[in-house]
């Protein structure tokens, strides 16, 4: 009896650390690569750390003084919100737009499908670099095109506003394929008796998309908004090889600034501190969205 | 429902996004095929002139371009780190889908918190835990921490959610052991969504530029995004050697993505979207 | 399937482990290298060179200029240091802590251009001296009438000469813009010593930067952007690509782009005067690389033998000899062949070059960060926003002086 129960309770002790065991490998590599520098980098924060084999000298808030006088920074994170402003609605239509499209009974719609993913499928270093070869200014494609058609050239990448624009373009062009596959899946799973009976009621395309295609698409359209929003939060490569940031700055982004601060001014605790300040942001946006989505009943 | 064929307007807007999508990749490609003068037109043309491989035989001419061993490392690195990606991701999915204990809340958001982290502002730190293991420098640093994709694990979570209890449970009764249990039912039914993580992985990993950033100095080491990103002087920008490499690095994921994007959409079809 | 996923998991096991580990941990330098064109080839027939003298392996390690800094200072930080590396005075200056001092190593008379520390140590063996100059289109100005000046003219042009000239350009079919300035604030600087004032009034304690000579300079500067004599887009795509598209009248940079030239150009191109200050001063800034020697790497004494080694005439002179750069070595006479004319024209700017003027350039490189500051003001000069010359110029000199303070 004795024995009996005590392989009960080490069964139960067993069936309680099973998942335990299951997550660990996962957890300890999140530990290792991603928390504990993480919780070193907000330590830097509070630091005169460079980087280079020198000890961290404790500062104090110092930094976060600093970072609050710096207007390039205040300007980056302002370009960088005013970016996720910008460029999450038009990549959610246009995904939304790609995934009714492929929804038709299309000839040949393997293809389509494939060919619309296609540009997730290249890393973001080469789309910067695709563009930047076809945009630039003298020789690049784009405006050979516009000259050969007789339109005339225009500035594009040395022209601030163009070369915004461009990133918010590009960054569409490369992840809308992404958010497309999402919106389909839920496109497909959404009853067809839903549309039989709207039809019935005399619906028309329009009335029936606002009515009963959208509101279905609502767990979908959170999440897309939450990993787009973060994913243009966190711009970077894209940029570098694409705008470095220019002309003038006007493509200088969050990160970029951080990793300019950390790397080329070897300042890596205002550098931290920085990047506190933007995850809190970034926190914010999400939890934000989250909250809101609740309070609607989305979740 | 009776099967119609969309309009012909719609099939016209349809392959107006095609090309798209496709053009600009296209010109990148056959430019890398112009000789270096044409790289230099003040009116490119869309194709090149005259066709030539130079591009691509300054990549192997070159010592200081290890093309070769670029792509071989890009290779492994993908490849192995997509295996290691699918084992754990799919016992920690296992595990947050399955059983409820102490904390499981908290992880699901830990996990899906480090989405929001970008590498790059934590580059130092990172650096330094990676030389501590002794990782630093070797491949095992692009294999190892990256397999741990908090969008795998989700996805993961998402899909068993689907499978019945009933089944876990009865084989339970039946005396199962845990292991035994996860091997032949969770992963046979999992597969759709094991297809999916190893697809994404493999682009993922493919892709890498950060970790390579971080972890890898010597240059028979790089993956071929570092040695793309290397590729620039103090004055000067190599875009005949950029664009043949580009080109170089775009196949592979060709291949891949013809070979499964069916499974691959069926399998976001089927996981994440679901509930 | 099954078999099929046990072969590729032990494929790619084999391959990891190999790849992994496969590292010969025989004793070799490492020598830290960035090339904008031949320079690493040159440098390795070199290196088979003292191989083959001494036995002593050093291995090349080229690495893009973009990502230079950032993976010298992740190697300091993981004490993983190479034992050489090519220098900027940029690089010298912000790793300056890193360098191995050099003093007793080669001959300082020998050399010209030696970056010191602030104990006046030398921290590198300077290597070529770069010089800036004016590259011009030699088909695109004759066709067009541009007068200009050619070498060994007593009476060269000053700024406004150039810009009436330069102006023909303006307007022209195959023209897009008359010329292209490099963005680096360094190839600005020039400009300000040919209006015949230093930077610093007393080095490292204040400057003249709010002067009026310095005001007109800069005012030159932002006149061509403004009149678009010269093109913005060198911010986004480097200035000798948009020159290689023959298009462009002049290039206004230096002598490391004589190479690129030479391989690449289908027109007919070579150097000329740059212009002169209203006094008629001529002057370059004078720059160059190094070779340094990091400390920490445990091979420091193995890396200054190196340094010894190279800094002997036949080695130095092979290595400009070849690229071809202009030598940092006092009274190296080169050969350049048919480039001669053209590394003779940079020549002549840096002997018209005032010695006070390039020592004061050489306080300028000490100033922690100098030059993201000097390539600031360069882009507020092409995007000036409504600022004049002297708000841009009170700002670097704000930022300057504050860095010194620090």
């Amino acid at each position: 009896m004795a024995k009996k129960e005590q392989s009960f309770k080490s069964y139960i002790f067993r069936q309680k650390a099973v998942p335990y065991v299951f997550l660990s490998p996962n957890m300890l590599i999140f530990g290792l690569f991603i928390i504990t520098p993480a919780i070193m980098g907000v330590y830097f924060s509070f630091t005169n750390f460079r980087g280079l084999g020198d000890q961290p000298q404790w500062i104090g808030m110092q930094n976060y003084v600093n970072l609050f006088t710096d207007p390039d920074l205040f300007g980056a994170i302002l370009n960088t919100i005013y970016l996720v402003a910008v460029t999450l609605p038009i990549v959610f239509f246009f995904s939304l737009l790609l995934a009714i499209i492929l929804v038709q009974p299309l000839r040949g719609r393997p293809i389509i499908r494939a060919t619309y993913y296609w540009p997730v499928m290249i890393s973001f270093l080469v789309v910067g670099l695709i563009w930047r070869w076809i945009l630039r200014d003298s020789m690049g494609y784009f405006n050979g095109l516009l000259d050969t058609l007789g339109i005339g050239r225009i500035e594009t990448l040395l022209n601030p506003r163009f070369a915004w624009w461009s990133v918010v373009f590009v960054f569409t062009w490369s992840r809308a394929g992404y958010y497309m596959v999402m919106f389909m899946a839920a496109l497909l799973s959404i009853p067809s008796q839903l549309y039989e009976a709207a039809e019935i009621d005399g619906a028309n395309r329009w009335q029936r998309f606002l009515h009963v295609t959208y509101p279905s698409l609502r767990p979908a359209r959170l999440m897309i908004f939450i990993l787009a929003g973060m994913e243009i939060f966190k711009i970077y490569p894209l940029v570098e090889s694409f705008t470095r940031g220019g002309p003038n700055y006007a493509t200088e982004f969050a990160v970029r600034y951080i990793y300019e601060t950390a790397f080329s001014y070897r300042q890596i605790g205002l550098a931290s501190a920085m990047s506190v300040v933007m995850i809190a942001i970034v926190m914010i946006f999400t939890l934000g969205n989250l909250a809101l989505a609740k309070r609607r009943g989305a979740i | 429902m009776k099967k119609k064929r969309a309009s012909f307007l719609t099939h016209i807007f349809a392959i107006f996004w095609v090309l798209f999508f496709l053009l600009p990749v296209l010109y990148v490609v056959f430019s890398a095929f112009k000789s270096r003068s044409e790289l230099f037109q003040h009116i490119p043309t869309f194709f090149p002139r005259d066709w030539t491989l130079d591009n691509f035989k300054r990549l192997i001419d070159n010592p200081y371009f290890m093309t070769y061993e670029w792509i071989r490392n890009s290779f492994i690195v993908a490849i192995a780190s997509t295996v290691v990606a699918v084992v754990i991701n799919t016992m920690s999915g296992y595990a947050l889908a399955k059983f409820r204990f102490k904390g499981d809340t908290i992880i699901l958001i830990v996990i899906l918190s480090t989405i929001m982290l970008p590498l790059e502002v934590i580059m130092v730190p990172i650096a330094r835990i990676i030389r501590t293991l002794g990782l630093y420098n070797t491949l095992w640093a692009l294999i190892i921490p990256p397999a741990a994709t908090p969008a795998g694990i989700f996805l993961m979570r998402q899909f068993l959610l689907t499978i019945p209890d009933d089944l876990i449970e009865s084989a339970r009764i039946d005396g199962a052991s845990e292991w035994r249990i996860f091997r032949s039912i969770i992963v046979p039914n999992a597969k759709p969504a094991i297809a999916t993580i190893a697809i994404f992985s493999f682009m993922w990993r493919w892709n890498d530029y950060v970790w390579p950033l971080i972890a890898i100095r010597s240059p028979s080491r790089y993956t071929l995004q570092l040695g793309i990103s290397t590729l620039s002087g103090e004055y000067t920008t190599d875009w005949a050697a950029l664009l043949a490499i580009s080109t170089i690095s775009m196949i592979p994921m060709l291949v891949v993505f013809l070979i499964f994007q069916r499974n691959f959409v069926q399998g976001v079809a089927e996981t994440g979207m679901k509930g | 399937m099954k078999k099929f996923f046990v072969l590729l998991i032990a494929m790619v096991t084999f391959f990891t482990v190999a790849a992994c580990t496969t590292d010969d941990d025989e004793k070799v330098l490492e020598m830290m290298w960035f090339s904008d064109g031949n320079e690493a080839d040159v440098m390795a027939s070199i290196l088979q060179k003292y191989y083959r003298e001494t036995g002593v392996v050093i291995m090349l390690n080229p690495i893009g200029w973009n990502v230079y800094e950032t993976r010298l200072g992740t190697m300091i930080d993981g004490d993983d240091q190479p034992a050489l590396i090519r220098t900027t005075e940029g690089v010298m200056n912000n790793f300056q802590d890193h360098m191995v001092e050099l003093d007793g190593v080669f001959d300082e008379e020998g050399f010209n251009n030696i970056f010191r520390n602030a104990a006046g140590n030398p921290l590198g063996l300077p290597m070529d001296v770069t010089a800036n100059g004016l590259y011009v289109n030699f088909d695109l100005l004759d066709k067009y009438d541009v007068n200009y000046p050619t070498r060994g003219d007593d009476d060269i042009w000053d700024w406004d000469e150039f810009i009436t000239e330069m102006s023909k350009l303006k307007g022209q079919d195959d023209v897009s813009y008359p010329g292209v300035f490099d963005f680096q604030g360094h190839r600005f600087m020039p400009l300000m010593y040919q209006q015949g004032i230093t930077m610093w009034d007393e080095p490292l304690e204040s400057m003249n930067l709010k002067s009026q000579e310095a005001q007109d300079a800069l005012q030159i500067l932002m006149d061509l952007y403004a009149d678009e004599i010269i093109s913005k887009e060198v911010f986004s795509t480097g200035a000798q690509e948009l020159m290689m598209s023959g298009r462009y009248g002049f290039h206004m940079s230096g002598n490391w782009f004589v190479s690129f030239y030479e391989d690449n150009a289908d027109f007919n191109w070579g150097v000329v005067p740059m212009p002169t200050g209203p006094e008629g001063q001529r002057a370059t800034v004078l720059g160059g690389k190094s070779l340094s020697a990091v400390k920490g790497s445990g091979m420091e004494e193995e890396a200054k033998a190196f340094i010894e080694w190279f800094s002997q005439p036949e080695i130095h002179d092979e290595f400009n000899q070849f690229v071809p750069f202009l030598s940092a070595r006092v009274g190296a006479d080169i050969d350049f062949g048919d480039l001669d004319p053209v590394l003779g024209m940079f020549q002549d700017e840096i002997s018209a070059t005032p010695t006070t003027l390039t020592a004061d350039w050489v306080y300028m490189t000490q100033v922690p960060g100098i030059y993201p500051m000097i390539n600031d003001m360069t882009n507020a000069a092409a995007y000036p926003n409504g600022k004049s010359a002297l708000d841009i110029l009170t700002e670097l000199e704000q930022k300057i002086l504050d860095e010194l303070d620090d």
